[in-house]
């Protein structure tokens, strides 16, 4: 039998940090989209993409008798992931002041999914840490059918935003172009 | 030598009845079948300029016999004759098109009149000057058609382009209900 401690290790420290430094006073400003934050949104649809892929692999892992280290890696992998994430959105956050309205609400409800698909995958870890024979558990597989529909959900979201902010840019621009109102 | 008299090339009958007689009868159409309308007419108007600036090109090429012109005069009548009638079908549905629609629907019937006038003009001149292909007043329809036909084929693609980033635009603001400003 393998060593039960191995992935002791795994919590997720600067997941949690930074959730919980996140700025309150947002204002959205009426000003157009920042390139700066459709950048970060960019890459945050980039990361969103690697979570829902790590959370479905992880998902399909509760179907068979795999190992707790193939758990354990992959679920090392998504934390990665979230991580990298989380300082996408925190810099989103950063920016929202400078944010355009539709930008602004684009993180406003990106932030919950993030929270949320954090304290899921702290909690998955923890379990596997101490529960390393039960993975076939309830309790554990309601955490990674969560993860793998909020990564989905939250992946979803921050595509059709980016969707948006391409697709109103291009819109816009041809308004212009083209030179007649709004309407 | 080619025989001068062997080869006429019919006016452009249908094109004038398409643009001059524009029919003010008005068609159930809805925002979609505009679309679908414009978009065969970004096809054509594509076409159009291909031909144009293929005539222009043999302008270039003194040593080319006139029935190549005509030849490709010819399928540049029969391209605007086509996007002549779909411009009819568009000015047909226009009470029933959305704003930027009936915007682009009159933004497109000018410039494709303009092309068939010139070209109706060039055909007359090839009918008549089939020696005369080096003269400027030939070569003047010609270069005009090419632009104007290169504005055209910019101006619908651009309209086709907005309709789609405005479609797609609309679709998603409603997915995630956000506000129009």
């Amino acid at each position: 039998m393998k060593k039960c401690h191995a992935t002791g290790a795994i919590i997720l420290p600067c997941l949690v940090a930074a959730f919980t430094c996140l700025p309150h006073p947002l204002q959205a400003a009426d000003a157009p989209g920042s390139p700066a934050v459709s950048k970060l949104l960019l890459e945050a649809k980039k990361q969103s993409s690697l979570i829902a892929a790590d959370a479905t692999l992880l998902r399909s892992y509760g179907q068979s008798n795999l190992d707790w280290t193939t758990h354990g890696k992959q679920i090392t992998r998504m934390r990665n992931h979230i991580n990298a994430a989380a300082k996408t959105v925190t810099a989103l956050d950063s920016l929202k002041s400078h944010a355009a309205p539709w930008q602004a609400v684009a993180i406003g409800r990106i932030l919950p999914y993030m929270r949320e698909m954090a304290e899921d995958t702290t909690n998955a870890i923890d379990y596997i840490n101490k529960n390393q024979s039960r993975l076939s558990d309830k309790e554990y597989k309601d955490y990674i059918e969560a993860n793998s529909d909020m990564s989905r959900e939250l992946a979803t979201l921050v595509a059709q935003f980016v969707d948006y902010g391409n697709s109103k840019g291009n819109y816009e621009k041809l308004q212009q172009k083209l030179e007649f109102p709004g309407k | 030598m080619t025989n001068h008299k062997t080869f006429r090339i019919s006016m452009i009958v249908s094109l004038v009845a398409g643009i001059v007689g524009l029919s003010p009868t008005l068609q159930a159409a809805n925002e979609e079948s505009v679309s679908k309308l414009l978009a065969q007419a970004k096809t054509q108007s594509y076409a159009i300029s291909v031909d144009a600036t293929t005539l222009e090109a043999y302008t270039r090429q003194p040593t080319l016999d006139w029935s190549t012109h005509a030849t490709e005069i010819n399928r540049m009548r029969a391209d605007i004759n086509a996007a002549g009638q779909t411009v009819t079908a568009l000015n047909d549905a226009k009470a029933q098109a959305a704003a930027w629609q009936a915007t682009a629907i009159d933004r497109i019937i000018p410039y494709l009149r303009e092309i068939a006038t010139n070209t109706t003009a060039a055909i007359e001149f090839l009918n008549k000057n089939q020696m005369r292909l080096k003269s400027a007043e030939y070569k003047d329809y010609i270069e005009a058609n090419s632009d104007t036909s290169q504005e055209l084929a910019s101006l619908i693609a651009h309209f086709v382009d907005y309709g789609n980033h405005k479609s797609r635009y609309d679709s998603l603001r409603n997915t995630l209900e956000l506000p129009a400003k």
